[in-house]
């Protein structure tokens, strides 16, 4: 009944806007404050004190090098790019990667993780560097090894010229898990740089806020009421809030975590296990300058029941553009996501799960100017 | 005449004394205050301005309700009574001094109505102040 009444509550907003020539006035002063949370775009670029070779030009270059070098893989037939594709939102566009053996998640973009706290579907990591490592240590992506990452650097001396020269340590002397955590810090401040641009969105907001409406033209009227519905009725914007449109924690939305008989993906839970017992974490002794880096969530993070099955909100910033979605890829389109929202299996959720997380019990116009906003993400 | 000065002045310091010994919670601007049954308690935030998905501190200060001093700890979360879910991070709680506690690890991560649930344990007796907290 509660669904009910919610879904005529939506209609009812709706039924003065459809097709009548919405316009910025149609926002509330509540509304308006929402819709400037979402920007300004793009943040701030702080370098990450974790990693002393962060915002560093050298260092971007050749974190950029390495990010296409096949080298860095077992059989030196995978790069950092065969996966993240830069001509796909450093994506790869596929529900799960099957190129090179069998991914149980989908692939996510790497814009704009810069402004990131957890990294991975299950949070597996507090940094991007420490991040960037898990794929080269991981035995079913490029499974390389710290003998393999020694014999290329013994057989490319320029290449171990250029670390060392960038880092500051002599490399010989080092140990692999060191070795590691410098390609991790390259590749990170290359994807640091990696920052998605201003949309029609951005564009829109900014001209809500300058009272500038000329500017905001691009933004059609259907998606005008795809975002009434985004920050009211469909209580989107509480999970997917701020200029980054995620908050950056994890949520369970009911998506299956089987990956085959027998196998489950138990996300947070298993992510924040890694995270603890991790050497590459914030806390561990390979984080630059300590007194400087935010340690707050690392140290506070605790394991609850709640988080079985928890996969990290993901940020939907040009999120048009990278699907598949969800983090095993079992929705196509982006109209299959709004679909999915709408007929919410709540028996599904966890009863610990979000009690927001209702069926939105969308119409199809209704749908459809969701989709009209969240393409203009 | 000497026995009731020296009355006056036994009187003049107990009262004394109990202003002295008067608890007082802490109250900026930016404080928020609530009542238990027994204690009275105040949470201010460091930064005064909370924002989602940022760690911040919290200031606790607490005092009987008849102004006598908090001697005992506390233990604090909060949660978003509407969502029915609490923190993704579990505070840890220092005493500064007798009432007065620093907390770390408060990050609230979604807009909306929160709650501050402290619960103070002095000897045997405890209570629990309840404070919202709307961001």
């Amino acid at each position: 009944m509660k669904i009910l009444l919610g879904a005529a509550t939506g209609l009812w907003a709706l039924c003065g806007l459809a097709g009548t020539g919405v316009t910025a006035e149609i926002f509330s002063e509540q509304e308006r404050a929402i819709i400037q949370s979402f920007g300004p775009w793009p943040l701030s670029l702080n370098a990450d004190p974790s990693n002393n070779m962060s915002d560093n030009n050298a260092a971007i270059k050749l974190g950029k090098a390495l990010f296409f070098d096949k080298r860095l893989s077992k059989n030196n037939d995978l790069s950092c790019a065969d996966c993240h594709d830069p001509n796909n939102s450093f994506a790869d566009g596929q529900a799960l990667n099957s190129d090179h053996g069998d991914a149980i998640r989908n692939t996510p973009s790497l814009f704009n993780l810069r402004w990131s706290s957890w990294f991975g579907w299950g949070g597996e990591a507090d940094s991007l560097w420490s991040q960037s490592i898990r794929p080269m240590l991981s035995p079913e992506e490029m499974a390389l090894t710290g003998e393999k990452l020694r014999n290329l650097l013994d057989e490319d001396r320029l290449l171990a010229s250029q670390i060392q020269q960038v880092s500051g340590v002599s490399i010989a002397a080092e140990t692999d898990e060191v070795l590691f955590v410098l390609i991790g810090k390259l590749l990170a401040a290359y994807q640091e740089t990696l920052v998605s641009e201003p949309t029609a969105f951005d564009r829109f907001r900014l001209a809500q806020e300058t009272a500038d409406l000329s500017s905001s033209k691009g933004f059609s009227n259907s998606a005008k009421r795809g975002l009434k519905i985004f920050i009211g009725d469909g209580r989107c914007f509480l999970c997917h809030f701020g200029p980054m449109l995620s908050n950056g924690e994890f949520g369970d939305i009911g998506i299956s975590q089987f990956i085959s008989k027998g196998k489950i993906d138990r996300g947070r839970y298993a992510g924040i296990k890694i995270l603890k017992s991790s050497p590459f974490n914030r806390l561990g002794k390979y984080s630059d300058n300590p007194e400087k880096v935010e340690k707050t969530r690392t140290e506070h993070v605790t394991l609850q029941h709640k988080n079985w099955g928890e996969f990290k909100i993901p940020s939907l910033r040009n999120v048009s553009k990278t699907g598949p979605y969800m983090h095993n890829g079992s929705l196509a389109t982006l109209a299959d996501v709004v679909d999915f929202y709408s007929n919410l299996n709540e028996e599904r959720l966890h009863t610990q799960g979000e009690a927001i997380l209702k069926p939105l019990s969308l119409s199809d116009t209704e749908k459809e100017d969701l989709l009209s906003f969240l393409r203009t993400l | 005449m000497k026995i009731i000065a020296r009355c006056l002045c036994v009187v003049f310091l107990i009262l004394w004394g109990n202003v002295a010994l008067a608890c007082v919670i802490e109250n900026t601007a930016n404080s928020l205050k609530g009542a238990g049954e027994i204690y009275v308690a105040s949470v201010t935030t460091i930064p005064a301005q909370v924002l989602v998905g940022k760690p911040f501190l919290v200031r606790v200060s607490v005092c009987s309700k008849n102004g006598q001093s908090f001697l005992g700890d506390i233990k604090i979360n909060a949660m978003m009574p509407m969502h029915k879910h609490g923190m993704n991070y579990k505070p840890s709680v220092q005493k500064i001094s007798d009432g007065t506690f620093e907390i770390k690890g408060f990050v609230f991560h979604m807009p909306g109505k929160w709650q501050y649930k402290i619960d103070l344990n002095q000897g045997d007796s405890s209570d629990k102040v309840l404070i919202d907290y709307k961001l």
